[in-house]
């Protein structure tokens, strides 16, 4: 009575695991899930869908589901009939197929190689993160998978524990940072006299402020800051004459200086002359280039410079344009030429230039409008903050700095705001989270750890695939956060790499690299070349060109490698071609596989008259 | 004639109207031919001209001119960066810049000297310098900079890049703009300048003669600078290229599809005349074959089947409509295959011109450097997406004689048959396609699957396509549902083939990556969605009323 439940429950089970109906939801199950998988790789990146979705068991219990519904669907045709050839046979090929997924996955293996111009690679980078940790001097080392909090981020205050065997040593991950930032944080420290003050910008159309930031008075890298052509600058006056004679006489800039310079140069590259500006604006300048003299004459010198109707004018009121124009004679050529310092690509316009040489204006933009465009805020010797601007009509503005409240900078109307001021500021710096990088982006995983031994602890930053020294009672422990490493059991040097542009265009063409292949068990040493589409083969693995870095500046090129394992692609291979045989079976069959379920269908052959 | 004496005519030439100078008849045969190297490729000067004032102006034939022609107006005349000719159709962007909104084109000088303008292409500047993304009228605002630029160094002939590379350069070398041809001894350099002067100056002067001979001289003169047949083509093949931008075999070939449409249409209506519908089978025939014509020259032309971005995918794709459509009508012989064939023909090829895909031939990324996987992966997929997209136009038949005729089952049954046999085709090549390209990565990358966006989208379309096949065998739908199944199947397979570069945008894929096209596609959606709630509706209130028969007898056995 019980067997024969079991058997009744049995031949249920199975016959819904065979069913077409469950075939069906699956599809359907599986064509929501992969299209959600692809937008949330769109928003979250490559290797988050990796490890939220593609990897995980869930999604792999799926796989497996579908795997028993195949087979399922054909085992319980068995007997076959001779007209469900092709059926079986697709079926078959999709499981031969899912077999050879799982046989890639299960003792296949792929990794990264990352090669400098010489360089011997013994070693892959795999693509799962391990936490390992050794102490020699107490002869321990343990790797432990941090890929659950890697996913999933640590609970605040809760605490990750990794004990290390016997040796007492405990290893706590305090904080895990997916995308850790450096943040720079300022307090009053109450102490050590060192003045700064947070400032923000605003244009007057828009609500928010475009930027803030910090500025010390006592550091010179970090008493000024650029907004665009203005800046604003931060010091100190010990006295109050200091401070007056601060707040009244802007600073004479050399207007000879601020001119800029003119380069004249052959081709893109090789520069013929570099003439001052003012120089030039003083008389003609003469110089030499592969024996040819030349004389430069300034036409004109603008400053804000507009082409209305063809013509170049001066317009006082516009944005500053600088635009110089000068005659360059020799021997037996005489040209006139006009450069935008603003728009470099414009310089040759109209057969202005082309005899022979190039002209590019360079105008020093950062002291482009003088000296007007600065705003002093001094910290006066009572501790009360002062500014100083000019207008555009050349008149000092100066007042009294309040804190959080708008001061109209005078240029383009921009509102500067002191949002907080520390006269003995302590600056310092926390690592925080910044949350997920757009998609393509690299992020450089952090964690901060706690080793326990002996009643001591120390805590450290460990930075991803960068060995940790720390030092824990007197005993050195290495915490490496990182890729796993796994031997090649081969090397593999890179001897050169190539990446050919597409004629005229800085498009790489190909790339390639010319390695050589080294197994000193075998006394092997051979040379490949190995491109895109073109792998080296070696010991059961495919060494891939997968990407590179080119070196600038003459420093060497980095070849990068995928360098693979997988013992099922063969088997794939067999399960496409039987599944393809029995699709083209089925649908070349007598009756083109067309199962009559409608009510209006009766037949293939029940077609209306050919034409 | 000296350096010197060439930009006073063009001095000249600056003070006088530019307008006039198109009604002498010119020869530009010599000009159109000669090679520029632009883009990685060396194309005729024709391509090269026709491209440049297609980005300025968005036409290809600007003001109905020939290409050489606005390009000769533009190298002559400093007038014309007063002209309206730079397109900018970007309404968000005009509003930005304050400019008339419903003016379609602006003077180069009038942007230029707008400050608003300067101020976005300031952003623009340094948000792709701090490596910012930019967003859509920022991206309008770059490509508009971009036109300018091109403009620019258009009229001041540097990058007219038709002087060969002096012999002895490597094969890759950077070809030398007709301003600055460095390289060469002096006097070459000023050969080469006078003869392109002489060329503008008697295209000034409207001296059709002596434009031709001096044309006939340049091309000459820089035909000998360098000889090695590697590196200067041969006119041949500059005219085989020509030949291809005269002909136009698209546009022809839609027209011709458009008449055996209409053919078909009125041999609906008059069943008999079957001299109708050979004449309209004969019309789609010619238009298939003029069709596959243009794409193997472009295929000529690039050196690679012309399958490499979206426009040319969209080309491909109507081609493939037509040799299933014209296939399966020679053997069924019912009008049905070959009209709906001729329709998508129409199409498709009109998408490929009114979309902003971008239609010149451009050199190929690394990673599709191979030839043989490309024609066998990329064909085998995109080969599919015709027969899909024929099952589609079939299920719209389908569709519109259950609305009109419910109880014509006879037509009934056989528009659903052969709307089946389009799809089992669709199924077999797109199940090979994705295991080809699986091959290819396995090939290439060490892995068969890797779960790239393109890759699962063509998997979630075979699955789509294969749930539609399941659930007709299990009864769940018949072929009502299998014709509305076929819709929304294309519809996967839109993801796949567009959605993927243009919505998704990410992955290995996503080299063919370029802008705009998707509000044609979010109408298209809407519009089938319409279609297809309307034809429901009455398909359920008919089917209702009527008694259903059931007879199962099945291909595959059930349980």
């Amino acid at each position: 009575m019980k067997s024969d439940i079991i058997v009744f429950l049995g031949k249920e089970l199975y016959s819904f695991f065979a069913s077409l109906k469950l075939a069906v939801i699956l599809l359907l199950v599986f064509i929501v899930l992969l299209s959600y998988a692809t937008v949330y790789e769109s928003i979250h990146g490559t290797p988050a869908a990796q490890m939220a979705i593609y990897s995980t068991v869930w999604f792999d219990f799926l796989l497996f589901l579908l795997g028993v519904n195949v087979l399922c669907s054909a085992m319980i045709r068995f007997p076959w009939r001779k007209r469900q050839t092709g059926f079986v046979i697709t079926h078959v090929g999709i499981l031969v197929i899912l077999l050879g997924s799982l046989i890639t996955r299960k003792f296949g293996m792929e990794g990264q190689l990352m090669l400098t111009e010489g360089e011997i690679g013994k070693r892959l980078r795999m693509n799962d993160a391990v936490v390992s940790i050794s102490a020699p001097q107490l002869s321990v080392k343990q790797t432990f998978d941090p890929s659950a909090y890697m996913n999933k981020g640590i609970p605040t205050g809760k605490s990750i524990k990794y004990s290390l065997g016997e040796s007492g040593l405990v290893c706590y991950v305090d904080q895990y940072f997916h995308n850790p930032r450096s943040q720079e944080v300022v307090k009053d420290s109450g102490q050590v006299a060192n003045p700064a003050i947070q400032v923000s910008l605003r244009r007057p159309e828009l609500a928010e402020s475009m930027s803030r930031q910090w500025l010390f008075a006592l550091d010179t890298q970090r008493s000024q800051i650029n907004f665009g052509l203005a800046k604003v600058i931060f010091k100190t006056a010990s006295s109050q004459e200091e401070l007056e004679k601060a707040l009244s006489a802007p600073t004479q800039v050399d207007p000879g200086d601020s001119k800029g310079k003119l380069i004249l140069s052959h081709g893109t590259a090789h520069v013929a002359a570099t003439i001052n500006m003012s120089d030039l604006v003083s008389g003609p300048v003469q110089f030499e280039h592969h024996g040819v003299t030349y004389i430069a004459e300034l036409i004109s010198l603008i400053e804000r410079g507009k082409i209305q109707d063809n013509q170049l004018v001066e317009d006082p009121e516009g944005a500053l344009n600088p635009v110089v124009r000068f005659k360059l004679i020799s021997e037996n050529l005489e040209e006139t030429h006009m450069a935008f310092a603003l728009f470099p690509e414009f310089g040759s316009m109209h057969g202005e230039s082309g005899g022979g040489l190039n002209a590019k204006y360079e105008y020093p933009m950062d002291q482009a409008a003088g000296p007007e465009n600065r705003m002093d805020i001094i910290a006066g010797p009572e501790g009360k903050l002062h500014y100083r601007t000019i207008n555009t009509g050349g008149a000092i503005v100066k007042g009294e700095v309040a804190i959080g409240e708008e001061i109209n900078t005078t240029w383009n109307n921009l509102m500067l705001t002191v949002e907080q001021h520390y006269p003995q500021a302590l600056r310092d710096f926390v690592v925080v989270e910044a949350g997920e990088d757009a998609p393509g982006q690299r992020n450089n995983p952090l964690l901060k750890v706690r080793l326990a031994h002996n009643g001591r602890e120390t805590e450290g930053y460990a930075s991803f695939n960068s060995p940790k020294a720390l030092m824990v009672g007197g005993t050195p422990v290495e915490v490496y956060f990182g890729s796993q490493m796994v031997p090649l059991g081969f090397s593999v040097k890179l001897l050169d790499f190539r990446a050919p542009r597409y004629p005229g265009t800085n498009r790489p063409m190909r790339f390639e690299s010319d390695v050589m292949l080294i197994d000193e068990a075998n006394s092997i040493e051979e040379q490949h070349r190995v491109f895109m589409n073109n792998p080296l083969v070696y010991n059961n693995f495919k060494v891939y060109q997968s990407s590179y870095i080119e070196g600038q500046n003459g420093q060497p090129d980095i070849s990068i490698f995928t360098v693979a394992r997988a013992p099922g692609t063969s088997t794939i291979y067999a399960g496409s071609i039987i599944m393809s045989l029995g699709m083209l079976l089925i649908f070349g069959s007598k009756n083109f596989g067309y199962r009559k379920t409608s009510p209006f269908i009766s037949g293939a052959k029940q077609l209306g008259e050919r034409v | 004639m000296r350096p010197i004496q060439f930009w006073i005519a063009a001095f000249i030439v600056v003070c006088t109207a530019p307008v006039g100078l198109s009604q002498v008849e010119f020869n530009y045969g010599p000009l159109n031919s000669i090679p520029v190297q632009e883009d990685g490729r060396i194309k005729p000067l024709q391509t090269f001209a026709g491209e440049s004032v297609k980005d300025i102006t968005g036409r290809w034939k600007f003001q109905s001119r020939e290409p050489v022609n606005t390009l000769l107006l533009f190298l002559s005349s400093h007038d014309w960066s007063d002209a309206e000719i730079v397109k900018l159709g970007y309404i968000p962007l005009k509003k930005a810049l304050g400019v008339d909104v419903n003016q379609e084109r602006f003077s180069v000088n009038g942007l230029i000297n707008n400050a608003s303008f300067q101020a976005v292409a300031e952003d623009v500047r340094n948000k792709q310098m701090a490596g910012t993304k930019l967003n859509k009228l920022e991206n309008e605002g770059a490509r508009l900079m971009h036109q300018l630029i091109t403009y620019q160094i258009l009229v001041s002939g540097e990058s007219l890049t038709i002087v060969p590379p002096p012999p002895g350069s490597p094969e890759d070398a950077k070809w030398l703009s007709i301003v600055q041809p460095t390289g060469y001894p002096a006097e070459t350099q000023t050969k080469i300048k006078n003869t392109f002067s002489d060329v503008i100056t008697a295209f000034h002067h409207g001296d059709a003669a002596e434009f031709e001979q001096s044309s006939i001289s340049l091309h000459t003169l820089l035909a000998q600078l360098n000889t090695d047949p590697k590196i200067y083509p041969s006119v041949a093949l500059m005219e085989r290229e020509i030949y291809y931008n005269e002909s136009r075999p698209f546009l022809n070939a839609w027209i011709i599809y458009m008449v055996s449409f209409f053919g078909f249409l009125l041999s609906f209506f008059f069943v008999k005349a079957r001299w109708l519908y050979w004449t309209s089978l004969a019309f789609a025939f010619g238009g298939f074959f003029l069709h596959g014509w243009g794409l193997v020259l472009r295929a000529l032309i690039a050196g690679r089947p012309p399958v490499s971005n979206m426009y040319e995918t969209v080309v491909f794709v109507g081609w493939g409509v037509l040799l299933f459509a014209l296939i399966f009508e020679l053997i069924y012989r019912r009008r049905w295959y070959a009209s709906v064939g001729s329709f998508c023909g129409v199409g498709f090829l009109i998408l490929a011109d009114i979309l902003p895909f971008d239609p010149n031939i451009e050199p190929l990324v690394p990673v599709l450097r191979s030839n043989y996987w490309l024609i066998i992966h990329v064909l085998t997929i995109t080969i599919s997406y015709s027969a899909f997209a024929l099952a589609m136009g079939l299920a719209h038949v389908n569709l519109f004689v259950y609305f009109y005729r419910p109880n014509n089952k006879p037509l009934l049954r056989e528009l659903s048959l052969f709307l089946y046999r389009v799809l089992q085709v669709g199924v077999v090549l797109l199940a090979v396609g994705t295991i080809l390209g699986g091959v290819w990565a396995a090939e290439s990358w060490g892995r068969f699957w890797g779960w790239d966006p393109k890759e699962t989208w063509a998997l979630i379309s075979l699955l789509g396509y294969l749930a539609i096949l399941h659930a007709r065998y299990t009864g769940w739908i018949h072929d009502f549902g299998t014709a509305i199944g076929s819709i929304l199947g294309f519809f996967l397979i839109l993801m796949t083939w567009y959605g993927v570069n243009f919505v998704l945008a990410t992955g290995l894929h996503s080299y063919g990556f370029g802008a705009g096209g998707g509000e044609y596609v979010i109408m298209y959606l809407v519009a089938e969605f319409v279609f297809m709630a309307i034809v429901s509706i009455k398909y359920l209130m008919t089917r209702s009323r009527m008694p259903i028969e059931s007879n199962m007898d099945d291909g595959v056995p059930a349980a």
